[in-house]
């Protein structure tokens, strides 16, 4: 297992490397010049050169490219070209909010998700399975905006539940920051009341955040589950007497998430790309405005450090996707 | 009688507690403005010079002279005064005594000279207006309050320029320089996320997420003091607000006070429906043109281009489009600035005199009938939809005309080049400095061409003439009768198509009193506001 | 004596999108107590549909249209599922697969699968919770010593794959004793297993009959099979019961046409090989009456008209052909 693992690790390097490639590529195909952004609209074209010519804009790409390589090596990420801030200081900084929000997210789709697809397959073609697939579909095909939307409507202006946006009340204090988890930092600094007021503003970003990772969970594991329910084992089962809800939540459950699992791994790339959209709407001080605005202005050292940081973070949930795998599947650890 | 409650009751009951005291609308705190509006790239006024900047500037920071009132008036601000030479060239600005900074020390020339200087060695927007005219060591400090600048060539609008440029504190800011082989950095890296101002607000650094919030506390002891306003705001929060719908809907439930400054026209009637927000509707100083690039046929062609002139529906995209918030404008220039040529026509939108125009320059050879493009600033919707507006105007009168999407990056740096610059090309003229300068002076007079303001490469002698003699002389009531000849003049010659002068709609919160615009700073200075409980 | 398990005249059928399927076409067969009966018949003659539908778990597009299963007198086929489930299955009827490689859940451990099942149907001896489940894999392990599987603690925590065909086959023996029911009924156990553990497992089967006092079912298509095992045989062909009787008697002198046929073919038994032209007919379009008249050399217009008879005196003794009237 850990020699898989290992192997996995080692695996993602080239996978990350490409990313970098790709990345770069791609930040100069698209037309954005960030010493024109950077100079401002007031600037004269002497100004822009001048700025293209500091920041290295001038020579060839691959001369570029091989520059940026050394510096990641060295794990220095370059600076913001706007704020001139380091920008791994930033993605520091910015970063726990989003994963606070994208796990919160996945939690909350995979809780729900995974017995709603069991719940779908086990009444296949009843009513149930008609309802929940319904659900499913408009949960894919609703924007995530107009969710927000609503949500906001109802919960914020309407019923005035929960906050309409931020992290945080203005008037609330922060906890000292620890990890950067307001959660996380708020129970160690023994700050209930931050902690519910944070709780609170988790609640609306994390539920539309979690719709389209709910839909396709619970169509995976429907999927998984129906497969599951055509094996021997559970024609074996039901002859020798088992329970039917324990057979189908435990021993047919286990056997169906393999799929699902995968695809929360997948899940999670979509739920970061998504929480631009409700990281942007609910003022949610993460990842994902950091990043539009970056792409809005054509800041590369911020775009290549966050595909990278994507990229490993990634690649980590992969990993420990590969690892739940192996628990659940113990034919998996020996095979490979 | 006995009431007896289950367990589950107690439940919701205590659920139903905790959600509506959460919710409860709270009480807004009255000492603390919360700003929606969007934050600048950075904290560096002389790095950064746009909108957003100005809040930071107008609030953090002080200049020599500021814009105040409306329509802009230029007043002594933290100079108390200015004379400036015969030939233009040696202007001087005294300082009040006992200004000081935010931490303690106390404002001098000299520190006014290092600004100056900043700003130059930087290079960066704010430079602009300066870099032609002034070499960093012609700023000078004669005496502890008096600053000197020795012009390359006389330049009026210097004067109107000189807002631009926030006064730093040297002793706060040098500790932070690094030394290069090009010299200082001027620690622009240090002042991006910090600050070294005298302004009416102190910036609080470790408030500062980049984009995302800042905290600013009022300065009792403001150079300016306080009596004007005996009940200040004394906390400004900014948090910016990215999605439209949030921000109008955090102004509606009480948790920002002002939306930004770019309010879509179709929240305004919602806005002021509700009882505690309302729209505040204000003209500035920002023009809306369609480029066309002079030099490449059919535009060369006088008749080509007044086609192109009369078939944008002016009206119809100001009312339309724009929900009347936007005012024609057939000039150049802003209609409320001086230099304006009353009474003028302009073009209006008459498809069939547009018609005939284009026949007639078809007749004279122009390729009326070549596929042309027009860049627009694909995530800026109102640039899109006015092209795609004079786009079945165009086609209509036989026009082939193809919208391509663009980014403003891209756009001023192809348009500096008659080359590289597109057909047609749509974009604002924001008011950088308050003088007609600012618009035709450096749109039209041919020495500014390789520069996007001048990107139509349009070049009449005659008006060459009128803009620079205008540029040499410091009087108001001179220069004013030859910036309306030329823009008469430049008008008769059709470079560009000029379609509005902006208005700018920001929702504000009921409780907010006092506020004061000012079309420079489009409204952000706070010193003046007070929150009502 | 009571039989152990009879069945009357069983008829099943399946919804399928081609239309209605008649699986089960009358069968019926009785196993005396003590005794094993070998139900025998070429793939697709419905042996596996039999074994469902006593055990209660047909898929839910079949139904049950006429017959009854007795067992020990009691009909299973007015339980409920509920009843079924708390007291046949398991702790009356034992079930043996046919291939345990699929029968068994590829991601829990031997011991979790098994005591799943010990843990509703063994009895409990009074006990409960920690003290029961301590009891139950004390039995387990001294079954599966039984079963002579290599280290039976050890197994427990192993999975199904980390197991040989014949062990798993052992295991599977052990998890349809484990709640000592006195029926056990088994679908081709051995058929997947190669010649020597095939005749390990059954020499293994016949003693555990004799030692747990079992009566079996074993269904099977193979002859041999049959001759080295059961008592009685009890020959299937498209879901209809052929021949009935000791397995000695039927596979020495066979009656039906169809069981001298399918004896004729087998390779130990005839001089030459003589296949049955024609082939076995589809349960969507079984020929009316006797659905071997089709490929019946001896058959009659009689045999088209009317389904077979059933003859002889005694329940477990039949033939069920026209010829034989
Ligand atoms: N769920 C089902 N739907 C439709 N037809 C079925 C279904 N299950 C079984 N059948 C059909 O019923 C007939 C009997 O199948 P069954 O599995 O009982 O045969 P079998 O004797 O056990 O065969 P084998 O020796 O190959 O295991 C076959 O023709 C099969 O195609
Ligand atoms: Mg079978």
């Amino acid at each position: 297992m850990t020699r898989y693992l290992l192997r996995r690790l080692l695996l993602t390097i080239p996978s990350l490397f490409g990313l970098l490639v790709v990345t770069f590529l791609l930040i100069y195909i698209v037309p954005s010049d960030t010493a024109a952004a950077m100079a401002g609209d007031a600037a004269t074209p002497e100004q822009i050169a001048r700025l293209r010519h500091e920041m290295g804009l001038d020579q060839s790409v691959l001369a570029q490219f091989g520059l940026y390589l050394d510096r990641v090596l060295h794990l220095q990420f370059g600076e913001s070209a706007f704020s001139h801030r380091a920008v791994a200081v930033d993605i520091a900084q910015r970063l726990p909010a989003t994963l606070e929000l994208t796990f919160f997210a996945l939690f909350l789709s995979t809780a729900l998700g995974i017995p709603l697809g069991v719940l779908c397959a086990v009444n296949h073609n009843r009513w149930p399975d008609f309802l929940l697939r319904f659900f499913s579909v408009l949960g894919v095909a609703v924007a995530a905006f107009w969710v927000a939307i609503m949500l906001q409507l109802l919960f914020s202006m309407q019923l005035g539940w929960l906050p309409l946006r931020g992290e945080l009340s203005d008037e609330m204090l922060a906890p000292p920051r620890m990890t950067g988890f307001l959660l996380i930092d708020s129970a160690l600094a023994w700050r209930w009341d931050a902690f519910a007021d944070a709780s609170r503003h988790l609640v609306l970003p994390a539920i539309t955040l979690a719709l389209g990772g709910l839909a396709s969970i619970t169509r995976f594991t429907r999927a998984g589950v129906l497969e599951t329910l055509q094996k021997d084992f559970v024609l074996y089962e039901r002859a020798v007497g088992y329970r039917r809800s324990r057979m189908i939540w435990i021993y047919v459950l286990r056997n169906s998430v393999t799929a699902t699992l995968t695809q929360i791994g997948l899940l999670f790339g979509s739920l970061i790309a998504g929480g631009v959209v409700v990281e942007a709407i609910f003022d949610w001080p993460g990842i994902g405005s950091y990043t539009v605005q970056a792409i809005l202005t054509g800041d590369h050292q911020v775009m290549l450090a966050v595909t990278l940081m994507i990229g490993v973070v990634y690649a980590g949930v992969n990993l420990l996707t590969d690892l739940v795998h192996g628990l659940v599947d113990p034919r998996l650890m020996e095979t490979a | 009688m006995e009431i007896r409650i289950t367990r589950r009751q107690t439940g919701a009951l205590a659920l139903g507690t905790l959600l509506t005291a959460a919710g409860r609308a709270r009480a807004a705190d009255p000492s603390t403005f919360l700003n929606g509006a969007q934050m600048p790239m950075n904290l560096d006024p002389h790095q950064v010079f746009d909108v957003p900047m100005q809040g930071v500037m107008l609030n953090a920071y002080d200049n020599l002279y500021r814009y105040e009132n409306d329509p802009p008036e230029i007043v002594p601000w933290l100079a108390d005064g200015h004379t400036v030479s015969d030939d233009g060239l040696l202007w001087e600005f005294r300082l009040r005594p006992g200004i000081r900074f935010h931490d303690g020390s106390e404002m001098t020339a000299v520190d006014v000279v290092y600004s100056f200087r900043r700003v130059l060695g930087l290079g960066m927007a704010p430079a602009g207006a300066f870099l032609p005219i002034l070499k960093p060591d012609k700023v000078t400090a004669p005496e502890p309050l008096l600053v000197r600048f020795q012009l390359e060539k006389p330049y009026a609008p210097f004067f109107a320029a000189i807002p631009i440029v926030s006064i730093v504190n040297p002793r706060a800011i040098q500790a932070h320089e690094q030394i290069g082989p090009n010299g200082t950095d001027w620690a622009k890296s240090w002042l991006a996320s910090n600050a070294a101002g005298s302004g009416a607000y102190r910036i609080d650094p470790a408030s500062y997420t980049p984009l995302e919030r800042l905290d600013m506390t009022i300065f009792e002891d403001h150079f300016y003091g306080w009596k004007d306003n005996p009940k200040p705001v004394r906390r400004i929060a900014f948090r910016p607000t990215k999605e439209t719908s949030t921000r109008v809907l955090a102004l509606l439930n009480g948790t920002l006070d002002c939306t930004d400054n770019n309010l879509p026209t179709d929240q305004v009637a919602r806005i002021n429906a509700s009882k505690n927000a309302v729209v505040i509707k204000d003209t500035n100083m920002r023009t809306f043109i369609v480029r066309m690039n002079n030099r490449k046929p059919p535009f060369d062609n006088l008749n080509a281009r007044r086609a192109f002139a009369h078939a944008f529906n002016y009206e119809g995209f100001i009312n339309d489009i724009l929900g009347g918030y936007a005012t024609r404008d057939p000039t150049p220039l802003p209609d409320t600035l001086w230099g304006y040529p009353k009474g003028a026509k302009g073009y209006d939108y008459d498809l069939v005199k547009a018609k005939a125009y284009f026949d007639k320059a078809l007749a004279e050879g122009a390729p009326m009938k070549r596929a042309i493009e027009i860049h627009v600033q694909s995530e800026n919707e109102q640039s899109v939809q006015s092209a795609q507006l004079f786009q079945s105007d165009l086609a209509s009168i036989g026009a082939n005309v193809k919208i391509i999407g663009d980014t403003w990056g891209n756009m001023i740096t192809n348009a500096v080049k008659p080359e590289t610059a597109p057909d047609m090309w749509v974009h604002w003229v924001s008011t950088y400095f308050v003088d007609p300068e600012n618009w035709v002076g450096q749109m039209y007079d041919s020495q500014f061409h390789g520069t996007w303001k001048a990107s139509s490469y349009y070049s009449n002698p005659e008006v060459d003439v009128l803009l620079r003699t205008a540029r040499g002389l410091t009087r108001q009531e001179e220069r004013a009768p030859l910036y309306e000849q030329a823009t008469r003049q430049i008008m008769a010659d059709c470079p560009d198509i000029w379609v509005y002068n902006s208005m700018q709609l920001q929702g504000y919160s009921r409780r907010v009193k006092g506020r004061r615009f000012c079309t420079v700073g489009a409204g952000a200075e706070m010193r003046w506001v007070t929150l009502e409980a | 004596m009571m039989p152990a398990l009879r069945i009357r005249d069983l008829k099943v059928s399946i919804r399928t999108d081609a239309g209605l399927a008649q699986i089960l076409d009358g069968i019926g067969l009785t196993l005396q107590p003590g005794r094993i009966l070998g139900v025998v018949g070429e793939s697709g003659c419905g042996k596996s549909t039999l074994l469902r539908t006593i055990m209660g778990i047909l898929p839910p597009d079949a139904q049950i249209d006429a017959g009854e299963i007795m067992l020990q007198g009691e009909d299973l086929l007015a339980f409920s599922e509920a009843e079924l489930n708390a007291t046949v299955r398991a702790s009356r009827i034992g079930f043996i697969p046919q291939d345990p490689y699929l029968a068994l859940n590829p991601v829990f451990t031997i011991g979790t699968q098994l005591l799943e099942v010990m843990r509703w149907h063994a009895p409990a001896d009074g006990l409960k919770g920690a003290a029961r489940r301590r009891r139950h894999t004390e039995k387990l392990v001294s079954l599966l010593r039984r079963m002579q599987l290599p280290d039976p603690e050890g197994a427990l925590h192993r999975y199904p794959h980390q197991f040989s065909g014949g062990q798993r086959q052992r295991l599977a023996i052990a998890a349809a004793l484990a709640c000592n029911p006195p029926l056990v009924i088994a679908d081709e156990p051995t058929t997947a297993l190669d010649v020597t553990t095939q005749a390990q497992t059954l020499a293994l089967l016949r003693e555990l009959t004799e030692e747990f006092a079992l009566s079996m079912l074993f269904v099977t298509h193979d002859l041999g099979v049959v001759a080295e095992l059961c008592d009685d045989l009890c020959v299937i062909y498209a879901g209809q019961s052929v021949e009935a009787g000791s397995a000695a008697q039927v596979i020495d002198s066979p009656s039906h046409p169809y069981t001298r046929a399918l004896i004729g073919c087998h390779p130990d038994r005839a001089a030459g090989f003589v296949g049955i032209p024609g082939s076995v007919p589809s349960p969507l379009a079984a020929p009316q009456g006797c659905r071997y008249a089709p490929r019946c050399s001896s058959a009659t217009t009689a045999c088209t008209r009317r389904g077979p008879l059933k003859l002889g005196a005694e329940e477990d003794r039949f033939i069920n052909c026209r010829l034989f009237e």
